[in-house]
Formats: C-alpha cells, sequence, structure tokens
C-alpha cells in the first residue's frame, strides 16, 4: 500500500528537523509550530526538504501560516500542488 | 592576550585600505605545522556559526596548525558599514587576511577553510594566496540560488509573525533594478551586492583546483548531495585530491542554539592530520 503523504511528511519532518520524535508520534492535526516546535529556521528545511522530496516548488505567495500549520494542511498543500 | 595550556590567542588589527579587519589569531605554542584561514559565511549565518568556528579553530591549533579568524569589512567587528561592501572587497579581505597569517610563518603552506558562503568567497582567492589545501563546509554553490535561500528566509519571518509574506521574489528584484537597497533578514543589500552576490557560481571555478580538497555537507540525509558530487567530481577532474564526507548534524549556521558540531570538527582535523602526514 503506497505511502500517505503525511507518513512521509511526518517522515521528512522528523529526519530533516532533528527532532527526538517517532515520525507516527506526530499527530496530523496538532499545530507544527505551538505543539511540535517548528520554528522559522526549521520552517526553511522543511520547504527545502518538501520540494526535495515531493518534487514541487513553493511560490513565494504560497508562503502562508495556513499551508504550514498542521501535517494536514501540508499534505493538502502538497497535493494540490503535485 | 590569553594564554591556553598548548596555544595562545591574539586579537589582530589587519590594515585594509582607509578600513581595518578584525581578526583572531590562536598560534600552537611550539612552531605551526602550517596556517588555517578561516572565511566566515555572512549575514545571520556568521552570528549562529560563531561558537562551531571558535571551536574549530581552537581544535585545528591543539593539532599544531596556526589559525586566523577575521571579519569582512562591513561585518562582525570588522570597521565599514555592511552596506558599503560586495563580494569583490571580501575576496579582497580574504587576500589581505591570507598575507597577514603568511607573514608570521612564510616558509609554512596556507590552507583555506570556509563555511557556507565563504566557501564560495575562499575558491575565488585560494589562488592569489597560493593555498594549498581548501576545507569546503557545507559550500554554497550559486549566489543566486543563496540570495533566493535568504529571501525566503525573510518571507516565512514574515509568515510567522503576520500569517503571509507580503514581497515576493519579483517586488524585490524591481525594487533593485530601481537601485533600491533591500532587506534581508535584517542586512541592507544593495543592488551592487546582490548583483556580484548572484554572479557567484562555484560551478563555474577555474581549470585550476588546490592540490587537496575536503568537501563536508552537513545534512540530515545519509548521502553527499547531488550537487555536491558535482563539485567533488569536477574537482577531481581538475587534479584536486578530494575527500568528501557527509555529517550528520543540525544546520548550526541557521541555529541560535548551542549544537554539539563535534563531528564536523573531528571530520576536520582528522583530515588535516591526514594530508599533513602525506604532504
Amino acid at each position: 500500500m503506497p505511502d500517505r503523504i503525511e507518513d512521509r511528511l511526518k517522515r521528512m519532518i522528523v529526519q530533516r528537523l532533528f527532532m527526538k520524535i517517532a515520525p507516527e508520534k506526530i499527530e496530523d492535526d496538532k499545530s507544527l509550530i505551538e505543539v511540535y516546535g517548528v520554528d522559522s529556521v526549521s520552517l526553511l528545511e522543511l520547504v527545502v526538504g518538501i520540494e526535495e522530496e515531493f518534487g514541487v516548488k513553493i511560490g513565494d505567495k504560497e508562503f502562508n501560516v495556513k499551508n504550514f500549520e498542521t501535517v494536514a494542511a501540508l499534505a493538502a498543500f502538497v497535493k494540490a500542488k503535485m | 592576550m590569553k594564554s591556553g595550556p598548548a596555544y595562545r590567542e591574539e586579537q589582530v588589527i589587519i590594515p585594509q585600505g582607509a578600513d581595518w579587519l578584525y581578526a583572531m589569531l590562536h598560534a600552537p605554542a611550539s612552531p605551526a605545522k602550517n596556517l588555517v584561514l578561516i572565511c566566515n559565511p555572512l549575514f545571520e549565518e556568521r552570528k549562529s556559526a560563531h561558537r562551531v568556528l571558535v571551536d574549530m579553530a581552537r581544535s585545528l591549533c591543539l593539532q599544531g596548525s596556526a589559525v586566523l579568524r577575521f571579519d569582512y569589512r562591513g561585518c562582525g567587528d570588522s570597521s565599514g558599514s555592511f552596506e558599503s561592501f560586495s563580494v569583490r572587497d571580501w575576496i579582497d579581505d580574504i587576500r589581505a587576511a591570507g598575507v597577514f597569517l603568511k607573514s608570521r610563518a612564510p616558509d609554512r603552506h596556507i590552507v583555506l577553510a570556509g563555511l557556507r558562503l565563504g566557501c564560495a568567497l575562499a575558491m575565488q582567492a585560494w589562488r592569489d594566496i597560493g593555498a594549498e589545501r581548501l576545507v569546503l563546509l557545507e559550500p554554497i554553490l550559486s549566489g543566486a540560488e543563496y540570495l533566493d535561500q535568504e529571501f525566503r528566509k525573510s518571507l516565512i519571518k514574515e509568515m510567522m509573525t503576520s500569517g503571509s509574506g507580503t514581497r515576493t521574489g519579483e517586488s524585490v528584484h524591481d525594487d533593485l533594478l530601481q537601485g533600491k537597497t533591500v532587506d534581508f533578514d535584517g542586512f541592507p543589500v544593495s543592488p551592487v551586492l546582490y548583483r556580484d552576490m548572484a554572479a557567484l557560481d562555484v560551478s563555474r571555478h577555474e581549470a585550476a583546483s588546490p592540490r587537496k580538497v575536503l568537501v563536508v555537507n552537513v545534512t540530515s540525509l545519509d548521502h553527499l548531495s547531488p550537487k555536491l558530487l558535482k563539485l567533488c567530481s569536477s574537482l577531481k577532474s581538475h587534479g584536486s585530491d578530494v575527500q568528501a564526507s557527509v555529517v550528520s548534524e543540525p544546520p548550526f549556521w541557521n541555529l541560535v542554539d548551542i549544537v554539539d558540531s563535534s563531528n564536523l570538527i573531528k571530520t576536520t582535523t582528522d583530515w588535516m592530520q591526514v594530508t599533513d602526514e602525506h604532504d
């Protein structure tokens, strides 16, 4: 069964941000910023990771916090671009 | 001047035209085996990387190298304001720092060690300095891509504070074309600096390369990035003996936390030792 985009994102988040948490422990709808401590520096790593992992390009006008709020939001954003 | 058990540290002022460069010389107690000139990263990266580079310098010094860290004009503790200088000035600063360092031990050869954009600057200056070895730590290969990344950092910060970014790359370019200085993460980037930085392209380096090069990819991944693989291949094709290493550590040049960069430092000091032995 192909990986959910949400699961790929979680693995990427943990790896790229050197987080000490198992990917499956990250909940789809919890705030990446407020619950998981993702800050502006981490977000840049995340943006690069998303572009490399999913082969998409994030445009300047797409830097809106609603796209990066949660794993679910991020997944919806990535799916729309793929 | 501060003395440690096996080295001393000396603040140095290097005259540079109407300005001066602030530098710190880490000198071993016994005659230096070689001379290492560290080329800093730029913008906020310089601040975040400071402690790691100090630790790197001290580790190299304990191994017998005399190490010079310095700030480019308009940066850190050197004189001048940032917006007055550009890439070619900073390459000149590397040359001036190299001349100073060489004057301390004329019979020793120089190793240039760059971090991030410092690598791109080092690659422009190594030949003039006569550097025989080059250390490239997480090298920036394209000035244009780096500027794009710095711009994105600004967008992300805007997004975190006000919900979304307000500028676009296009609006920044328009401002620059109109001769305006733009803000990149608190640093004023003039049209001249933007143009010069965007023109930096390590893949277009000249035919000759230093004899020995260490390329280190600091990454969460377990393999060298395709871009760095290509750089290594290019350096080898020009006759360099290249060692490529992957170090799994967070990007300390972007972080305010204290980061354990012992693996990066060990990778660098080990390579220096091995290449010393084979010289």
